[in-house]
């Protein structure tokens, strides 16, 4: 019954008192994970109706233009502070901190602490939010929040990274998985960023341009020091583990995170190429965004590999019709943003729609629909029940596919052009503006996906939640095991 | 790799290096920037050093007054996420071109600002030097309009209104002479014996705008002849 | 920019190459210690009882 290869493995130790059984630990991160979840998805929904908002102004800029707290500057904000703060770290905290229990070995402890951070967390983000539309924005890029609420986010904050890192202490048995290190090391970073960040720019301003040094260093930093770690070590644990096989090379995922750690952090100067800074400054940027695309191929060959041979399985897992979704945009994005870096390209790039694309590619195509796969293996196995509906579940995927391919494109393609017109001094620049217009309404097109496709998961997941009785459909997806063991669950 | 404390090792040493070598680094750098004149020249004590002109006027110069109040409007409005604040210099793209600015932006033009707002989108031109191109009372109109609704001066543009900084009200007597005057016959103006009047935000904001200006050299960026 | 100001940097050059070299020391360190080996096992951590390895753990219903 026990294959000999696990003797070193606390699962299968023969002693019961050892033994941490997935279902245990499922069981002690419930309520938090649950908690996590609901808010994510609520600031989904939320960020979704001002992404829309916004994205109907930018060709339309009358359309309630006579409501100062829908301007779209604030708008914009209010959209991106809801989806990076309230969307994707309410759904890192969930799903991150999950699999982080999981590889822990061990039940978890204090779970109050997670339930009064988050609750603090979002506090702090409704009075942020609030706050922007009602004029009290910083005008510094995803600092965005007044300075009266970024103090609660700080302090919620740090009672999670407290939790991860008291967890991965006093975890059991003997080997780490690569996802911890990616989740710990992400959850030691943020603060580090944030709290420099806040100190730099807004409590005690540093003189001119190192406020715009700081600024970005911060920024990419999210992206690439907590929102892309978190994402990859939700696939590294999410691909294999949905395919029943190990990830194709331990040593090429050891290179990848490493790699990443040393490039990604002194990238984020590609923001500023071009700008009033010392130019030694911008090509220490440039080289670190072009070798990004070591960690990157790394993760690629990995990801890929390790997939070879069973793509049926990934196509019949909703889970994994959305990791692999999300690697392959991985690898894409980053390549596209290490080009982005480059100085002949970014002359054109720079300043235009192309950018917006490019950050939609990485934080969406990337990292949400890796997320949202991360969901639906976990919802199952934290409620011991199916999800609904697997018609909601393609629902949800061919929305969102579509949406993010057609705003990707449209804004990239649209903000070449864009870039392009605005290199040549003879076209006024009116015109230039005209000529963005159909492809922000190609945009607002894809939004329209894009909700379908969120509404659909939203259902979804209330639907699993509180219509609990009602499931053991026989058409649902059958997440929790095979096929063929149905009948011999309890 | 199982070891806490050595994992925690590579994990602190890899964000600590680029904290230092981007943030540090710009913060000793730049932060020692001062005000100069637009010439510097040998000093008298000793002719290797270069020393500012004795009584010419220090730039950058400082925000002040209503302009400085109109930044505020501009930060809490979310103006900075369509218009940038920064020239590029001239084989760079085509910013001096398009008459942005008669040079590029260098460091030494965001000392004296508290927050600075480089900007990095362009769905609007760029403004560092936008009190150049609209100067004076005719400067000052334009901006008006423009706020009010772009349509009326920039026709098909994307920017959105702001007529909600703007007050209609019923003329008394005579018109006031902070009235906004429309072109004939717009479809923008107020009706008949309505006028329309900027608030103290709106004053504020455009002169905010019209104090954004290029129009001082630096021995590192000299305008060209 | 004055080339004074480059001299200024040398202190934190100095501060960097340090982090290199301890950053390539504890790389070293590990690779004696034998953190980086065993990687196949390491990889295969993931499964469980309850979870095996060699069983597809997510998918939608079979069409009848």
């Amino acid at each position: 019954m026990m294959p000999k290869s696990y003797n070193y493995n606390p699962y299968s130790s023969p002693s019961d008192a050892v033994k941490a059984e997935l279902s245990e630990i499922d069981a002690s991160i419930r309520s938090a994970a649950i908690f996590f979840v609901i808010s994510a998805i609520g600031w989904l929904m939320l960020g979704t109706i001002f992404a829309l908002l916004a994205a109907v102004k930018s060709h339309s800029p009358d359309f309630a233009g006579a409501y100062e707290f829908l301007t779209f500057g604030r708008v914009r904000s209010a959209h991106l502070n809801s989806m990076a703060l309230g969307w994707a770290s309410n759904i890192i905290f969930a799903v991150g901190l999950w699999i982080m229990a999981r590889l822990c070995r061990a039940p978890i402890q204090h779970k109050g602490i997670l339930l009064i951070a988050g609750i603090f967390w979002n506090i702090g983000l409704t009075v942020g939010v609030f706050g922007i539309l009602g004029g009290d924005m910083t005008s510094v890029e995803w600092l965005e929040i007044p300075r009266y609420a970024t103090p609660l986010l700080a302090f919620s904050y740090t009672l999670i990274g407290v939790w991860g890192v008291i967890a991965f202490r006093f975890r059991k048995g003997d080997h780490v998985y690569v996802s911890q290190w990616y989740i710990l090391a992400a959850l030691f970073w943020f603060p580090w960023l944030y709290v420099v960040a806040q100190v730099m720019i807004i409590w005690f301003p540093v003189r001119g341009v190192v406020q715009s040094v700081t600024n970005w260093w911060f920024a990419h930093n999210v992206l690439g020091l907590w929102f892309t770690p978190m994402a990859l070590a939700t696939a590294y644990y999410l691909i294999p583990k949905v395919l029943g096989r190990p990830i194709y090379s331990y040593y090429l995922s050891v290179l990848g995170f490493w790699s990443l750690a040393i490039f990604y952090n002194w990238a984020g100067i590609h923001h500023l190429i071009g700008g009033p800074i010392p130019v030694w400054l911008i090509s220490a940027g440039i080289v670190a965004s072009v070798m990004m695309v070591i960690p990157v191929i790394v993760v690629g060959i990995n990801h890929h590999m390790s997939i070879l041979g069973m793509h049926k399985q990934v196509w019949r897992s909703p889970t994994l019709r959305f990791v692999v979704f999300g690697a392959i945009s991985y690898t894409l994005v980053s390549l596209i943003g290490s080009s982005m870096a480059l100085r002949t390209v970014n002359e054109i790039t720079h300043f235009t729609h192309f950018t917006v694309g490019h950050a939609h590619h990485g934080v969406y195509a990337f990292f949400t629909m890796i997320m949202f796969g991360g969901v639906y293996y976990m919802m199952p196995r934290l409620l011991k029940c199916e999800w609904p509906s697997a018609g909601l579940i393609k629902i949800h995927f061919w929305g969102c596919a579509i949406g993010i391919t057609i705003m990707v494109v449209a804004l990239q393609v649209g903000g070449w052009i864009q870039g392009m017109e605005m290199k040549n001094a003879e076209i006024p620049f009116l015109e230039i503006v005209q000529n963005t217009i159909p492809w922000l309404k190609a945009r607002s097109v894809s939004g329209i996906f894009l909700t379908a496709g969120h509404c659909a998961f939203a259902l979804n997941l209330f639907w699993m939640l509180f219509a609990a009785g009602a499931l053991r459909a026989k058409e649902g997806p059958t997440l929790l095991v095979n096929k063929e063991k149905v009948n011999s669950i309890v | 790799m199982k070891n806490l404390p050595l994992l925690f090792c590579g994990i602190f040493f890899a964000l600590a290096f680029s904290f230092v070598g981007l943030i540090l680094t710009s913060h000793i750098q730049l932060g020692s920037l001062t005000q100069t004149t637009e010439t510097l020249v040998p000093s008298d004590d000793d002719p290797t050093k270069m020393v500012v002109v004795e009584g010419d006027p220090l730039y950058p110069s400082q925000s002040v007054g209503l302009a400085q109040q109109g930044k505020l409007e501009y930060i809490s409005l979310g103006c900075m996420y369509c218009h940038s604040q920064q020239i590029r210099r001239a084989d760079f793209g085509a910013d001096i071109d398009r008459g942005w600015g008669p040079r590029q932006s260098v460091a030494r033009d965001y000392i004296m600002q508290d927050r600075v707002l480089l900007g990095t989108m362009r769905t609007g031109p760029d403004l560092t030097h936008l009190g150049g191109r609209y100067a004076g009372d005719a400067g000052r109109d334009w901006n008006h309009l423009h706020l009010y609704n772009p349509q009326i001066v920039s026709k098909g543009s994307t920017m959105p209104p702001f007529a909600f900084l703007y007050e209609t009200r019923k003329i008394e007597n005579n018109v006031s002479k902070d009235a906004l005057v429309f072109p004939p016959g717009s479809e923008y103006g107020p009706e008949e014996g309505y006028e329309v009047i900027p608030t103290r935000r709106a004053v504020a904001l455009v002169e905010y705008l019209l104090s954004l200006k290029i129009n001082y050299s630096l021995p590192e960026a000299v305008i060209p002849e | 920019m004055d080339a004074e100001s480059y001299t200024d940097l040398v202190p934190l050059i100095f501060i960097a190459v340090v982090f290199f070299t301890v950053a390539v020391g504890a790389l070293y360190w590990s690779s004696k210690r034998g953190q980086l080996r065993d990687f196949d096992k390491q990889a295969r951590t993931i499964f469980t009882d309850e979870e095996p390895e060699g069983e597809v753990s997510d998918s939608f219903p079979e069409k009848k």
